[in-house]
């Protein structure tokens, strides 16, 4: 009789404790999106920018994004850098007339090219001194690497440019080397290649500079 | 029976507490950010110098190595040999843009090599004169030794420009055409890293304010038109383009650049643009001029228009 009156009484301090650490640890809903609240922001704006919707279609999408950004974290729902981001443009389009949201998804287009670009910009740059690319090389690669990157590859760029990671996306040799001279094909091969390609969508790639505040700015 | 919940309730509140002082205890992650990669490695190396403190006794020698070379490659190489891959990539990329010939790439070599020893002599002597004793690393001025050996990192980032024996041999060995050729090659590269820097910063402005098509292209017209690509002595990292670019943008007068954006995002832009400066020193610290000559240049730029950032009174 004691000794279990022992257990339950040490078994309920336990589960205080943990409940006061959860409590603590965890303000509401932060960390049911975990670093992915920046994304949170980001979207918003830019709904915000393009739409300028009402406060109620402002709080729906903001309930869905989050939503779906609390699946991403936890993995039960898509989480990739090839599906996270459709799924998130649903989440807003959902919210909005008809034509709102053909514009919002034409911009959002607009948004996934400009990022595209400046991250196969951004490799090139950063092969460059390696291989010694002449100019034509240079916008060449540019123009061959556009209609084939991939999401995962801007990520690792992203990446790269914030935390000097000095690896560069496995980028297939058929894309690159038709366009290299033989020493600059070997200059290729000897680069360190970021072979993760199965990578989640990490909001951390856009940096402190490329998050938005996090409240409203509307003073 | 109540003795026993009452101390149940007391270790009950013991838990609480602890288990809250335990959760706050937890920091949230440092945020690093798009910083000179140069500076981002000097800053990280600095403060891990002098490993070897064993038994509390501080290499002095070995520290200041590690403060003025840096940690990265020092596994493989020794300090010289890792100036002299430096030396070699240099004169690889060179000999391809300028088409050098292997009596010119042989000189660039030796005269690099002779930039080498005499810094490396420096470092040396600097050594002796700092390195009268063995110290307590508990009583290590560790702060002293970092301001002393600046002047050092400041060399090694410049090791092959200016008045070096390199650049004066550069400046010697090229024929007229290979100069031209060179210096044109040098151009396309810098624009070419520009217009990086340039799609770098609309892509960081674009996530941070929302900003739409439309906006986007009229921002990278006006960065690529007000503002100029940038020179280093060492590569240019993406990032450094980057900074390049963004600290330009603080200093655009407010006026061409407060028409691209809605109020509210002005007003964040504005806040943002103020921590600019930080990075401007990054760029000043790594020799990193603004191609073209004539106009302000990094550290030294009066003010008369009022700038993006509100920063006129910071610029020196």
């Amino acid at each position: 009789m004691s000794r279990s009156f022992f257990l339950v009484r040490w078994g309920l301090l336990l589960v205080l404790a943990a409940t006061a650490v959860g409590l603590r640890a965890q303000p509401p809903r932060a960390d049911a999106l975990g670093p992915l609240r920046a994304q949170l922001q980001v979207e918003l704006q830019f709904v915000r920018k393009i739409c300028a919707p009402s406060q109620p279609q402002m709080q729906a999408i903001t309930k869905d994004l989050e939503k779906c950004l609390a699946d991403a974290a936890k993995r039960t729902g898509p989480s990739s850098c090839d599906l996270l981001p459709p799924a998130l443009a649903d989440s807003v389009a959902n919210h909005l007339s008809k034509s709102d949201a053909a514009r919002y998804r034409a911009e959002v287009l607009k948004r996934d090219a400009q990022e595209r670009e400046a991250c196969v910009y951004t490799f090139v740059a950063l092969v460059d001194p390696d291989l010694g690319l002449s100019d034509h090389q240079r916008k060449a690669l540019v123009a061959a690497l556009l209609p084939v990157w991939k999401p995962v590859w801007s990520q690792m760029i992203e990446m790269d440019v914030r935390w000097a990671t000095r690896r560069v996306p496995p980028i297939p040799d058929d894309f690159i080397l038709p366009l290299l001279d033989a020493d600059q094909a070997q200059a290729w091969k000897r680069l360190p290649k970021n072979l993760e390609i199965h990578q989640v969508f990490d909001a951390q790639r856009i940096g402190a500079i490329g998050t938005p505040n996090p409240l409203p700015d509307d003073e | 029976m109540l003795w026993s919940i009452g101390r149940f309730g007391l270790r009950a509140a013991a838990a609480a507490i602890l288990g809250f002082s335990l959760a706050g205890a937890a920091p949230p992650p440092a945020d690093d950010d798009l910083v000179d990669e140069a500076v981002k490695k000097t800053g990280e190396e600095e403060r891990v110098f002098n490993p070897n403190g064993n038994n509390g006794i501080v290499d002095i020698a070995a520290s200041i190595d590690q403060a003025v070379f840096g940690t990265q490659g020092a596994q493989n190489h020794s300090p010289q040999e890792r100036l002299e891959l430096r030396l070699q990539k240099r004169v690889d990329l060179l000999a391809r843009d300028a088409a050098l010939s292997e009596d010119q790439k042989q000189k660039l070599l030796f005269a690099g090599k002779g930039d080498i020893g005499r810094f490396v002599e420096r470092v040396e002597h600097f050594k002796t004169r700092r390195q009268t004793a063995k110290a307590d690393v508990n009583r290590f001025d560790w702060d002293q030794l970092f301001k002393e050996t600046q002047p050092l990192v400041a060399s090694r980032i410049s090791l092959f420009a200016n008045e070096s024996l390199f650049a004066k041999t550069l400046a010697k060995v090229l024929s007229a055409e290979q100069q031209a050729r060179y210096e044109k090659i040098e151009r396309e590269r810098a624009e070419f890293q520009h217009r990086t820097g340039v799609q770098l910063t609309v892509l960081r402005m674009s996530t941070a304010l929302g900003l739409s098509g439309d906006q986007r292209q009229r921002l990278e017209q006006l960065l690529l038109t007000e503002t100029r690509p940038g020179r280093g002595a060492n590569r240019i990292y993406p990032t450094t383009s980057f900074n390049i670019v963004y600290v330009q943008m603080a200093h655009l007068p407010a006026e061409r650049l407060r028409p691209l954006f809605e109020p509210w995002q002005w007003r964040a832009l504005k806040r943002r643009l103020e921590n600019a400066v930080r990075f401007e020193e990054g760029l000043v610290r790594n020799g990193v001029v603004l191609d073209g000559g004539k106009g302000p240049q990094f550290g030294r730029r009066g003010q008369k228009q009022e700038p993006a950032s509100g920063l006129g009174a910071a610029t020196k």
